[in-house]
């Protein structure tokens, strides 16, 4: 017997509200920084058309099934992989293919389809998740050292594509993935560590290969402290690893302004906000991406900590709902499937909300469901779908099995 | 081996715990994090991000006006546009573009008509700035050009320029700003805070692109725009002064000059005329030589000029009497021990013949009988060897010398106008005293101060008596009588046919001194100060006006040839012009 497609079970409908709450939440954002600038509210109708695309895209992926769709998860990977070499292609050659990918201040991150960008980094995200959970389904595939070694070299390759775009963000967010996804698959704890450990020993090489903003983003969260900037200042011939004697001036204004700037909205709105609609940061462009990236800045500027916490507690929802799923699931496949996706939303959210608080480094992060942008929503949406198809899919319990035992010794 | 699925199930379980657990700590942390800033760091984020984003602009205040004594405008005020860039701005947008920066400096250089490299320089001088000039009042068209071309991080700012409409006239009294408006010399300087007025601002946001953001004016101040001056000097009379004044130097080839012109009962100044002179419009290509006021700024030894002073003195002590005679001799005479000479032998002199004759016998004679106390007391009387206090800045005091370093030629000296340094306004000054029944006036500049509205602040309509320097008996003698007689009597034929005017009787005293040497003591042949101080008309004067050449060349140098037809001139043009009536006026019955 199987559930119908709008047979959430119960925590699927948790999510699904916690989704509803989290988009309502983003559609006022958007709307409010919108009445700010333009006549007609263009973003929120993009928005709404974006959140209609996806939510029909949700109930596709649940009338189908995450094991249908499963079962295509290598194509669909090299299908996407597809689009990333053809963004690398540009970037090497600096061509935008006739417009097909234009380059933003010079970052090769989309293509242009009429109507729409697609921003196939995102899609990779699931394409991952599910290629990850077909090849981990088999239990001799993660118990060996070299068995489990493959993920990772198949995750490395869309990294570093994505890498080049660049887009530093969404190539970080992808690391936690198979690990979270391996040991919950069950993979032995040192193999794990191992790969962890190599990682460690590697970041030094990543960090002499990064370009020089983008290091920069990463030493401007440490400037935030004034006692480092001010000792670069005095002393910069101590400090030229990290940054110029320029950069620790210039911070405020330049690799600082995004950090003070969403710290300042966020704590300007104490503990319950000033209100939809008000506050500087939402009348004025104060803070760029403000509806995009800094989104839950915007929500703290209008509702305080009271609204922060709502949304917070939304994703909680979620992760705990997910990883109820995913223990639930009878089937591998769907644990796998729903531990990725919860890991996707959980490490996206911890990014974007940490570098909204200056925790974190500057990129370019969605908040889930919350951010304005079509391919995060669609991407998301299907991996929600993905997890509450998982949950449709777990064991009939009609009745508190109270005394398990009793019964069963009757029968 | 495989282990039981319940031993299976188990680990997952733990498992699942155990990356919830994490997930949720973390969480728990990011919301411990929000509070914490929404709380604690709120106040010191709050203004901070205040200050990326509020910006001042300040709005110019009008610099006041300067009329001169009938409303003529002659210092003005038009707003104006200057260029300006944000160099981090120009920067970041020629990365966008692609553009080269000698490609910007060259666009810019050609808009505004300046060097490339200039441009270049600036831009790249203030690389880490956010504000840097390009070129300040600029053309409208050159604006236009700017406005349209609209490079990326360039723009135009308002600023008001200071315009002179009749150019070098009145400069040195009125002076002249600098490139930001503030006052630099002469009125411009002396009267700046009032002429300034304030500056407004208007407080403006700026997104996250320093871009400002339109329509936020909270805490925004109106400027304040300056208030007037009107100044005793008029357009008109300074014209006549500075153009006699040019004219002769320029048939003289002469080194520099003043002119002035002053109303002896009221103490105005009418007119206050140098050379070399410069235009105030195009203040950079002067030279501090040419913006000097020599009329305050250079005191000299008048010579003769100075002899009528020391004469009334010498009646008012009573030392001699108007029909005492003293023998000057035949032009050589040995005073005190010191050989002086006369231009041309004067023999027994009254006190009238010896200002006619100008004779420095004579006058070493009425030295030796008051004597230095004496000579100081009315030296010092008529405002010698102190600032007259004139309105505007850099006025010489001059100098008496102390009675402690007289020498024995001292008491000779100074009744012929040397070993003293007087400069021409205070010779003018006392000029005015001598003839307008023996009151020293302050020479006065302000007629006027406005605000901006033009509204009178304050009016200086009523002479400034500083004291009574001669009786008005003695005034009036030396006025009608001696210093009549010097224009009718004085030099030869041929001298006097020029002084003639006819519609008006004019009075003065020559003077031709000897300029000292620069580096050494002692006097340089040849070279002269030529100087004619007169007033008209004779009955009741009604100008003082002075003419001091410095240095003409050729065998003419006496003060009577040389300022004496420019003060002639000048004092018939103004008197014409006040609307004096003249003895053909009178005779005619109009």
């Amino acid at each position: 017997m199987t559930r119908g497609t709008l047979d959430l079970t119960q925590p699927g409908w948790v999510v699904a509200t916690a989704v509803a709450i989290l988009c309502l939440v983003g559609v006022l954002c958007i709307y409010a920084t919108d009445a700010g600038e333009e006549d007609v509210p263009w973003n929120t109708i993009k928005q709404g058309i974006y959140l209609a695309a996806s939510a029909i895209a949700a109930l596709v992926v649940l009338r189908i099934g995450y094991h249908n769709i499963a079962r295509h998860a290598f194509l669909i990977f090299v299908v996407v992989l597809l689009m990333l070499l053809l963004l690398a292609a540009a970037k090497v050659l600096s061509f935008d293919f006739g417009g097909l990918v234009p380059a933003k201040r010079n970052a090769y991150r989309w293509i242009l389809l009429p109507g729409f960008q697609l921003q196939p980094s995102e899609f990779m995200k699931i394409a991952s998740i599910l290629a990850l959970a077909w090849y981990l389904r088999f239990r001799r595939n993660y118990r060996s050292f070299f068995g489990m070694l493959l993920p990772f070299i198949i995750l490395a390759i869309p990294m570093g594509l994505i890498l080049m775009e660049p887009d530093l963000g969404t190539t970080l967010l992808m690391i936690p993935v198979p690990f979270v996804m391996l040991f919950m698959a069950g993979a032995k704890k040192r193999h794990l560590s191992v790969v962890l450990l190599a990682g460690v020993v590697c970041t030094p090489v990543v960090w002499a290969k990064m370009q020089p903003y983008q290091r920069m983003r990463i030493v401007g969260v440490f400037l935030q402290l004034d006692s480092l900037r001010s000792r670069v200042i005095a002393n910069p011939e101590e400090y030229d690893h990290l940054c110029t004697k320029r950069q620790a001036l210039e911070w405020e204004a330049d690799s600082g302004m995004q950090l003070v700037g969403s710290k300042a909205a966020l704590g300007s709105g104490g503990l319950f906000g000033q209100g939809w609609g008000h506050g500087t940061y939402v009348k004025y462009d104060f803070l760029p991406d403000r509806h995009n990236d800094m989104v839950f800045a915007l929500v703290g500027h209008q509702w305080g900590l009271a609204g922060c916490v709502l949304v917070l507690a939304c994703y909680v929802a979620i992760v705990v709902c997910g990883i109820e799923v995913a223990a639930e699931s009878p089937d591998p496949l769907g644990r796998l499937v729903a531990v990725g996706v919860v890991t996707v939303v959980a490490a996206q959210v911890i990014i974007n909300v940490g570098m909204t608080q200056g925790l974190m480094p500057i990129t370019g992060m969605t908040l889930p469901f919350v951010s304005y942008g079509g391919s995060s929503l669609l991407t998301n949406f299907v991996g929600v779908a993905l997890l509450i198809s998982v949950s449709q899919k777990r064991p009939f319990l009609l009745y508190n099995k109270s005394f398990e035992s009793a019964i069963e010794d009757q029968e | 081996m495989e282990p039981p699925s319940c031993e299976l199930e188990r680990r997952q379980r733990f498992r699942s715990g155990l990356v919830l657990g994490c997930v949720l700590v973390v969480f728990l942390g990011l919301a411990y994090r929000v509070a914490y800033v929404s709380t604690v760091l709120a106040p010191d984020l709050t203004r901070l991000a205040d200050e990326q984003q509020r910006g001042h602009q300040t709005i110019p205040a009008r610099r006041g006006l300067v009329f001169d004594a009938r409303g003529r405008i002659v210092a003005g005020s038009k707003p104006v546009y200057s260029v300006c860039g944000d160099p981090v701005i120009v920067r970041a947008a020629l990365e966008e573009s692609g553009q080269s920066l000698p490609d910007l400096a060259r666009q810019l250089a050609t808009i505004l008509h300046v060097d490339a490299g200039f441009v270049e320089d600036r831009i790249r001088t203030h690389a880490n700035r956010r504000f840097c000039w390009l070129k300040r009042h600029v053309s409208d068209v050159e604006a236009d050009a700017i406005r349209d071309a609209a490079p990326a991080g360039i723009g135009l700012r308002q600023e008001i320029q200071r315009t002179y409409p009749m150019g070098s006239r009145m400069a040195h009294v009125i002076g002249l700003v600098g490139i930001d408006g503030n006052g630099l010399e002469g009125i411009e300087q002396s009267f700046d805070s009032h002429l300034r007025g304030r500056p407004g601002r208007t407080v403006a946001f700026y997104d996250a692109r320093r871009r400002p953001i339109a329509g936020v004016r909270e805490g925004s101040e109106p400027p304040i725009d300056g208030g007037h001056v009107v100044l005793t000097l008029d357009a008109v009379i300074q014209e006549t002064a500075e153009d006699q004044l040019v004219h002769q130097i320029q048939q003289y080839n002469a080194e520099s000059g003043v002119a002035l012109v002053m109303d002896p009962r009221t103490g105005e100044i009418l007119a206050m005329a140098c050379w070399p002179t410069y235009d105030p419009n195009d203040p950079s290509t002067s030279s501090p030589e040419t913006r000097r006021n020599r009329a305050i700024t250079d005191p000299i030894e008048p010579g003769s000029t100075f002899k009528p002073f020391v004469a009334s003195g010498a009646l008012q002590f009573g030392v001699i009497n108007r029909t005492e005679i003293i023998n000057c001799g035949d032009g050589t005479m040995t005073v005190n021990g010191r050989v002086l000479t006369d231009t041309h032998p004067s023999g027994p002199c009254t006190l009238m013949d010896i200002i006619v004759h100008s004779s420095n016998i004579g006058m070493g004679h009425l030295g030796l009988r008051l004597g230095n106390e004496r000579l100081v007391e009315i030296v010092s009387a008529f405002g010698f060897g102190r600032p007259t206090g004139i309105e505007i800045a850099g006025e010489a005091a001059g100098s008496i010398p102390s009675p402690a370093t007289w020498s024995r030629l001292t008491s000779t000296s100074v009744p012929m106008g040397y070993e003293i340094a007087v400069t021409p306004l205070q010779l003018a000054t006392g000029y005015c005293a001598l003839v307008n029944g023996g009151q020293l006036l302050k020479p006065r500049l302000i007629k006027a101060v406005l605000d901006s509205g033009g509204a009178v602040i304050e009016s200086y309509d009523k002479p400034v008596v500083v004291q009574r320097v001669l009786p008005e008996e003695i005034a009036r003698y030396m006025q009608e009588t001696v210093l009549v007689a010097v224009v009718k009597r004085g030099g030869t034929d041929g001298m006097r046919d020029k002084l003639d005017m006819y519609e008006y009787q004019m009075l003065g005293k020559t003077g031709t001194s000897k300029l000292a040497c620069r580096n050494r003591p002692g006097y340089e042949p040849g070279a002269y100060l030529s100087s004619f101080v007169g007033a008209a008309p004779a009955e009741e004067p009604r100008a003082v006006a002075l003419v001091m050449i410095r240095r003409p060349q050729g065998a003419v140098y006496f003060g009577r040839q040389v300022a004496a037809p420019a003060v002639k001139e000048i004092l018939f043009s103004t008197l014409s012009y006040m609307g004096v009536p003249g003895r053909g006026t009178i005779q005619a019955g109009l």
